[in-house]
């Protein structure tokens, strides 16, 4: 029955926000967890996914019960950015990781607390 | 039983791998495995922007992310992959610790994420079709449709109000000009009644519009007094039209010709990652030779001695 | 006036006046880099003046082919005398007739006495806001103007070719000056300076054309200061010796004296006239459109005779104008017609205001704005109460002597004198004749008994200085200005000789000399020349233009009676000129040297130094001749530009109503001529005599001539004691009330300053222990103590962990979310 209904059911701007919050908990635990620089870059990279599929759920009038809440197209513009940005970010963050690894050879971020307090 | 709304099953197949391969991101040790389930989670979530309608942005998402961050962070694997950094065992500690936290920001999120009623699907019947934005109503309502659909402006409209035959509004189509012109007796009837004519279920012109407005004309008809007030009609919920979004970006909006297109922002982030990009490049730039050199020799050095004490403690 | 050569005139100047500025600018920014040590900054100044020299001379010939040499004026004044001075006596009934042909100003010389000098007039660049009278960057030429450029520009372009070499030494890196002493006894020991001399001299050059040319009194006041600036500099170019310091400064402030009353003057000329203007503005028509100052005072209408102006009348009389005014207002109620009737009538009544009390009042103004301009003169020429300057300007270089205090700058008095004559009533050019006078004579007797070489050229320059004032006082304009065009040429000639002896024996004084012709002969044949010229030998300049005085100074004794004292003092003067100019010339290069140490090292002049001293020489000897034939001569030139009105006499005067000034060419007489030219030769004979027996041969011994005489030798030697008679009554004094002051100042007022300043000091140190150690600094200390035990305490949030961080950022995302869900009652606010 559960099953059934679910299927039946049309899904709304709250399934997706659910999914994007799996994803940017994934994402930040994975930073929280991950040693190694790579691992918390790909933890970056979903915490900014979760983050993209909230925009592109915002801007679906279809998925409102309300349709006056969506943001339209500006929604999918801020994930065309977010990903844009994060292609920057990953180009960034890899130079970086390979400078560190240059420096300390070590990958590792525990290693680098140089500005530590 | 009801049909299977394949919206709902596509979305959630897709939700499945995405969240589930975002887990296999955090649960595996080995950088190259994590690089992996990345590159399913983040391509099971373009389906779902697909499914969204954003089909633009999935594609985007396929061909910037999956293909080319991606890439590149496989690259900065490989390029660190040596023995023991492919995988660093986490504490404990830090394992539980994180959990307790991801898991309370998840379900503080979820419990947000369903709290809010706007934010859930409704009924499609009782969506309603036409909503009003302005209380005042002129003589005259202009509906006008953005992209001129032969479908719609080849009907006459009638519009009836309740119970109120001598001041029933009456819509006609002008061919001439385009437009189906909807007449009111000002002063009797409000903008309100309007709607309500409009959206009671089972009403003709309610069928007439549920029938007539195109797949996917989400809001694109809309009531328009003389003074700007807005009355919209909404067709029944479907898939977007991706195409609008291409145009956006080239700086016309078919959605909402007020409004302006992304032109300017999109060429700013198109140079803003340029630069970026050459900054990257310049960042990673192979460090001085000389300076490797000492390293290397140091660490030659310490090799060495390791051996040598390794063999003395021998 | 239709297009002629002499169009070109004001340009040609122009630029002869702008060229040395130039060369000035271009030193000053880029002397010390000209070369090694600034060498070409002698080339640049001296090709400046090359250029302003070719230019003047282009200017003189152009004048020359379009108004011709001003020969058949002097025969007109010579030959015919006698008619001529009746002219002169009809030219009041004349008079009106003149009116009309001023309208065709340019033309010259139609009729008797109504010769009118060609005058070019006309401004560049108007100062002044339209609608008050014009003061601007004008000019005036006419031939005095074209002579004197050419005059200074050749004198000028000579000494700079001369100061090239007698500059050299300072071309070093290191220059000792052996007259100038450090605090602990050594010589002073400095930079060379030679681009700065030059840039001094482009300057002056650029200042004296200027005042020549300058077209109003404004503009001629400006470069009359610029003038005695350059003075300035160049008097104490040694800055190093205190006598030089002294010198410039004495310059300077006694000049101060004489332009103060040179203002006094201008302002009388400003009030009573109401322009500066010398010539008068012509429309395009060629119509007279505002008048100029001398037309102002010679108005054409009145046959350029003296006439009181209007503008003095009205100033004299401002209350019968302001009676006047007042009238016409009661009766006719104030409206603009009342004060236009009110103009007229004032107008009508001039002519008999005129008559009356107030034109004497007005006259007044003449003499006041006369005697002002004059004072100038009197500070600038070194004339007699304010001579004292100049013998010690010779602390300066001796090619600044030549050319600054000698030829150029000290004769620009005498030029002034001789551009404002038409406008000095006969009263004031009594003055100018008495001070002339007694200068010419005072000068004369002290050089007789200085040794300096330099100090006798520097008084007999001030004698000299008094001939042409005495010559311009007592109405021979020409005479005066003759004779200051010679002078320029023998005396920077001397000057110049005296430079290259200086230069040879590193004294200045004559008492070591001795001899010195046999190892100088250029120096000491030209310098002869100088003397002779100097003295009036006859067929030398210095003959013709002394003689001109002499016989106007007759001429003057003829028409006043009892002014005879000119005459005899001017002879003897010449006599006394001749004296010590041999005396200095024997005791300089005759006989034997009396100092063997000097003479050893005396050696003949670079060629730079001598070559001008000949060409020098030259012009000393002829400069007065004419042009046999066509009768060019420099008289000749500057009977052209004799101003209107002046031919037939200055006027008559009065205040004194016996002083009668008659045609300066009436002393063109043969009974007249002759006489001067006799008892001049004679005079300088007699001197020149007496010099021979007293230095040459020595039959009787000066020094014994000094001891029999001693009181009226120390007279002399202390050159009247007017530098000690200043001393005691103008320095003492004011020293005495500057020390008063200074001790006032001392003793009360650093007394109040000092006692205030320790009581905002007392205060401050109670209110800095108090109020900002305690409270201000004890409150803040103790705030940046929090701050810095907070930042310990936080530091240790700061672990360096990447990760940890994250963990942080989620768990404040989280409590964000909890704190807003207890304000809201759900986490995220709903509908």
């Amino acid at each position: 029955m559960l099953l059934a209904s679910l299927f039946t059911e049309p899904v709304g701007v709250a399934h997706y926000v659910a999914v994007g919050a799996v994803l940017f908990v994934c994402g930040a635990v994975c930073m929280a967890t991950k040693r190694n620089a790579l691992g918390v870059l790909m933890g970056v990279e979903l915490v900014l996914n979760g983050a993209n599929l909230n925009f592109i759920a915002f801007s679906q009038p279809a998925l409102y019960a309300d349709s006056a809440w969506a943001l339209g197209l500006d929604g999918q513009l801020a994930s065309i950015f977010v990903i844009v940005l994060a292609a920057a970010e990953a180009a960034v963050a890899l130079a970086i990781a390979l400078n560190f690894y240059n420096n300390f050879t070590s990958i590792d971020v525990d290693h680098a607390d140089e500005l530590k307090g | 039983m009801e049909a299977i709304n394949w919206h709902t099953f596509f979305f959630y197949l897709f939700a499945l791998v995405t969240c589930g391969f975002a887990l296999a991101v955090v649960l595996a040790q080995n950088i190259v495995r994590m690089a992996f389930s990345l590159i399913v989670s983040l391509g099971a979530s373009a389906g779902l922007f697909f499914l969204a309608g954003a089909g633009f942005v999935g594609a985007m998402q396929l061909m910037i992310y999956v293909g080319g961050t991606l890439v590149l962070l496989v690259f900065g694997v490989m390029l660190t992959a040596q023995g023991p950094f492919v995988s660093m065992r986490t504490r404990g500690g830090e394992w539980v610790l994180a959990a307790v936290v991801g898991g309370s920001l998840l379900a503080v999120l979820l419990q947000v994420a369903f709290r809010n009623p706007a934010w859930l699907p409704g009924a499609e019947q009782q969506r309603p079709l036409a909503r009003v934005h302005t209380s005042r109503l002129d003589a005259q309502f202009i509906l006008e449709a953005r992209r001129a659909d032969p479908k719609l402006l080849g009907t006459e409209v009638v519009i009836q109000a309740a119970g109120q035959q001598e001041a029933a509004p009456t819509a006609v189509y002008d061919p001439a000009a385009g437009r189906v012109v909807i007449t009111i007796v000002p002063d009797k009837t409000t903008a309100a009644e309007v709607v309500q004519v409009i959206n009671q279920p089972g009403s003709p012109l309610a069928q007439h519009f549920r029938a007539r407005l195109p797949q996917g004309h989400l809001g694109l008809g809309a009531l328009r007094p003389g003074d700007g007030g807005t009355v919209g009609l909404e067709a029944p919920r479907s898939q977007e039209r991706p195409a609008r979004l291409g145009l956006a970006l080239l700086g016309a909006r078919v959605d909402d010709p007020k409004r302006s297109g992304y032109l300017l922002p999109f060429e700013i982030v198109s140079v803003h990652l340029l630069v970026v990009l050459v900054g990257a490049a310049y960042l990673a730039r192979a460090r001085r030779r000389a300076a490797t050199e000492a390293q290397r020799e140091q660490a030659e050095q310490a090799r060495e001695a390791e051996v040598l004490s390794a063999r003395t403690s021998r | 006036m239709t297009g002629t050569a002499l169009d070109y005139l004001p340009v040609l100047l122009g630029w002869a006046v702008l060229v040395p500025l130039i060369s000035f600018v271009l030193v000053v920014l880029f002397g010390p880099r000209m070369g090694r040590h600034g060498r070409l900054a002698g080339y640049v100044a001296t090709g400046a003046i090359m250029i302003s020299a070719v230019l003047a001379f282009v200017s003189l010939f152009i004048w020359l082919a379009v108004e011709g040499t001003g020969a058949e004026l002097l025969q007109h004044g010579t030959g015919h005398d006698a008619s001529h001075a009746a002219a002169a006596e009809h030219g009041a009934g004349e008079g009106a007739g003149h009116g009309q042909e001023h309208a065709d100003k340019a033309e010259h010389g139609q009729s008797h006495g109504g010769h009118k000098p060609r005058v070019l007039f006309g401004t560049w660049y108007v100062l002044s806001p339209p609608g008050i009278p014009e003061i601007g960057i004008s000019y005036y030429i006419d031939c005095l103007t074209v002579v004197m450029f050419a005059m200074v520009t050749l004198i000028a372009t000579l000494i700079h070719i001369y100061s090239t070499g007698y500059m050299a030494e300072e071309l070093a890196d290191e220059v000792v000056d052996h007259e100038a002493h450090t605090a602990d006894g050594r010589h002073v020991r400095r930079r060379g300076r030679y681009h700065r001399f030059f840039q001094y001299l482009s300057l002056f050059c650029f200042s004296m054309l200027g005042l020549v040319l300058s077209g109003n009194v404004a503009m001629t006041f400006i470069f009359w200061e610029l003038v005695g600036v350059c003075s300035y500099f160049l008097i104490g170019f040694y800055i190093e010796r205190r006598s030089a310091n002294l010198a410039a400064n004495k310059a300077f402030i006694v000049n101060r004296v004489g332009d103060f009353g040179m203002i006094v003057g201008l302002m009388a000329l400003w009030g009573s006239l109401g322009t500066f203007n010398y010539g008068d503005t012509l429309d395009a028509q060629g119509h007279v459109q505002a008048r100029g100052l001398f037309s102002l005072i010679r108005p054409p209408e009145h046959g350029h005779r003296l006439h009181v102006p209007d503008g003095a009348v009205k100033a004299a009389a401002a209350e019968q104008v302001a009676a006047v005014v007042a009238d016409h207002l009661r009766s006719e109620g104030p409206s603009e017609e009342a004060l236009a009737n009110a103009k007229s009538e004032v107008q009508s009544r001039l002519d008999q205001w005129r008559q009356e009390e107030p034109g004497r009042g007005a006259y007044w103004l003449l003499v006041v704005a006369g005697l002002g301009i004059f004072c100038g003169c009197v500070g600038k020429s070194a004339q007699f109460p304010l001579h004292v300057w100049l013998p010690d300007a010779m602390e300066g270089p001796t090619p600044v002597s030549a050319l600054v205090h000698s030829a150029t700058m000290v004769a620009a008095g005498v030029y002034l004198v001789g551009r404002f004559f038409p406008a000095f009533v006969p009263e004031v050019l009594l003055i100018v004749a008495i001070i002339g006078c007694i200068t010419l004579f005072m000068a004369a007797t002290i050089a007789i008994t200085a040794v300096d070489i330099k100090r006798v050229l520097a008084y007999s320059t001030v004698s000299q200085l008094g001939y042409m004032m005495l010559a311009l006082g007592v109405g021979g304009w020409l005479a005066g200005l003759f004779h200051l065009i010679t002078h320029a040429f023998f005396k920077s000639l001397l000057f110049m000789c005296s430079g290259s002896v200086i230069h040879a024996c590193h004294t200045n004084d004559m008492r070591k000399m001795g001899g010195l012709l046999k190892k100088m002969p250029y120096t000491g044949y030209t310098m002869l020349v100088g003397c002779l010229a100097i003295a009036g030998a006859p067929f030398f300049s210095g003959f013709y233009s002394k003689d001109y005085i002499i016989a106007q100074t007759i001429q003057f004794g003829l028409d006043n009676p009892g002014w005879n004292v000119f005459y005899y003092l001017a002879t003897i003067g010449a006599s006394i000129t001749a004296f010590y100019m041999f005396r200095l010339w024997f005791m300089t290069f005759w006989g034997e040297p009396r100092d063997q140490h000097v003479y050893e090292h005396v050696h003949e002049s670079p060629p730079s130094m001598w070559v001008p001293l000949v060409i020098l020489s030259v012009f000393a000897v002829s400069v007065a001749w004419s042009v046999p034939g066509v009768g060019l001569s420099i008289e000749s030139l500057l009977e052209q530009a004799r101003p209107a009105g002046t031919a037939e006499g200055v006027g008559v005067g009065t205040l004194l109503a016996d002083l009668t000034y008659r045609s300066e060419h009436l002393s063109h007489r043969e009974a007249i001529h002759a006489q001067a030219t006799t008892v001049a030769t004679l005079a300088a004979l007699a001197g020149f005599l007496l010099a021979v027996v007293m230095y040459a041969k020595r039959w009787i011994v000066a020094e014994e001539v000094a001891r029999q005489f001693r009181p009226l030798y120390n007279f002399l030697w202390h050159k009247w004691w007017f530098d000690e008679l200043y001393q005691a009554v103008f320095v003492r004094p004011v020293h005495f009330v500057a020390r008063l002051v200074a001790q006032f100042d001392r003793t009360v007022i650093d007394w109040l300053i000092d006692g205030s300043a320790r009581l905002v000091v007392a205060v401050s140190t109670w209110g800095e222990r108090v109020i900002d150690r305690a409270s201000v600094d004890g409150f803040f200390n103790l705030l940046a103590q929090w701050v810095y035990d907070l930042g310990l305490r936080l530091r240790v949030l700061q672990t360096g962990r990447l990760r940890q961080y994250v963990v942080f950022i989620v768990v404040g995302t989280v409590a964000l979310f909890v704190l807003v869900s207890f304000w809201t009652g759900s986490a995220i606010g709903g509908r």
